[in-house]
């Protein structure tokens, strides 16, 4: 019987580690007070890249393939300070569940920023951002395969 | 009834006459009666014990686990999400606002790397001065 109840607590805790994700944290905050929520999802991506009025074709990068390969992004950004610090727990809890690796960390003036990435060689399959300031919290996740280099491009563009 | 000091006194002879009288009556079906009792008190205290094993009960616990993990994994997959602009042109400014915000944020990594870079270069001619003096 013990066995068995080992067995169970252990698939349990696999799986809610394996249950939090970007979309799970953007389903418990994005209705919450003074949050502000945006989700993207992969059609509306695809939709992006095949605009012909719009003009994402960069010099260095050419956003129209980066685009249309994005899975889906959420964003939370709360100036909720009852929930900050949950926030910034459960995206930690996140990333340190996952297969995530740091690729920048930096604080300035009480401004913390961490950036995670996910993914096998030159491809990104995960890019996530937490930052928090005062009484400001954002977290950015982004799901869909993209190169190391584009991505560098991207942050790199202004 | 005898009582054991006589049985004892008796001899050999008077024991066998005194057996023979009071040999009880035997019943002609004894041997099915024994047999039968024996058979009954087989039953009883070995009772037919049900096979069950319990060896199935881990994987049993562990498939409906990852049953119910999955349902919950196909239903907050199933359950369609909405995107928060229907425009794609607005969706297009929001993540081209977003990369422009990530691109920001780099950058106060790069803002302390460049500092601690013209704080280190400052350093190194200092040092470069002090050495070319001597």
């Amino acid at each position: 019987m013990k066995k068995v109840l080992i067995i169970i607590t252990i698939s349990l805790l696999s799986f809610a580690a394996f249950a939090q994700d970007g979309k799970s944290i953007y389903n418990k905050y994005s209705d919450a007070e003074n949050v502000s929520a945006v989700y993207i999802s992969s059609s509306m991506f695809r939709i992006i890249g095949k605009l012909p009025d719009i003009d994402i074709n960069d010099e260095d990068v050419n956003l129209s393939s980066v685009v249309k390969s994005l899975a889906g992004l959420y964003i939370i950004s709360s100036e909720n300070e009852r929930i900050n610090s949950n926030l910034m727990k459960d995206a930690e809890k996140m990333v340190k569940s996952g297969s995530y690796e740091i690729l920048m960390e930096a604080k300035d003036n009480g401004e913390i920023v961490h950036i995670y990435t996910s993914g096998k060689g030159d491809e990104i399959d995960k890019f996530v951002l937490i930052a928090s300031e005062q009484n400001e919290c954002t977290f950015i996740c982004l799901d869909g395969k993209i190169s190391r280099s584009d991505l560098e491009k991207i942050i790199g563009q202004n | 009834m005898k009582r054991i000091e006589d049985i004892e006194r008796m001899d050999e002879e008077q024991l066998i006459s005194c057996a023979d009288n009071s040999c009880p009556d035997v019943p002609e079906n004894i041997e099915s009666i024994i047999l039968d009792s024996l058979s009954a008190s087989v039953i009883v205290e070995h009772p037919k014990k049900r096979s069950v094993s319990f060896r199935w009960y881990p994987v049993a616990c562990i498939l409906s686990v990852a049953a119910v993990a999955l349902l919950v994994l196909i239903l907050s997959n199933v359950s369609t999400q909405r995107d928060t602009f229907t425009d794609p042109e607005l969706a297009y400014a929001e993540l081209k606002k977003t990369f422009e915000y990530i691109s920001s944020k780099t950058g106060v990594g790069l803002d302390i790397v460049s500092d601690a870079e013209s704080i280190i270069n400052h350093t190194n001619e200092v040092v470069f001065n002090i050495i070319s003096e001597k």
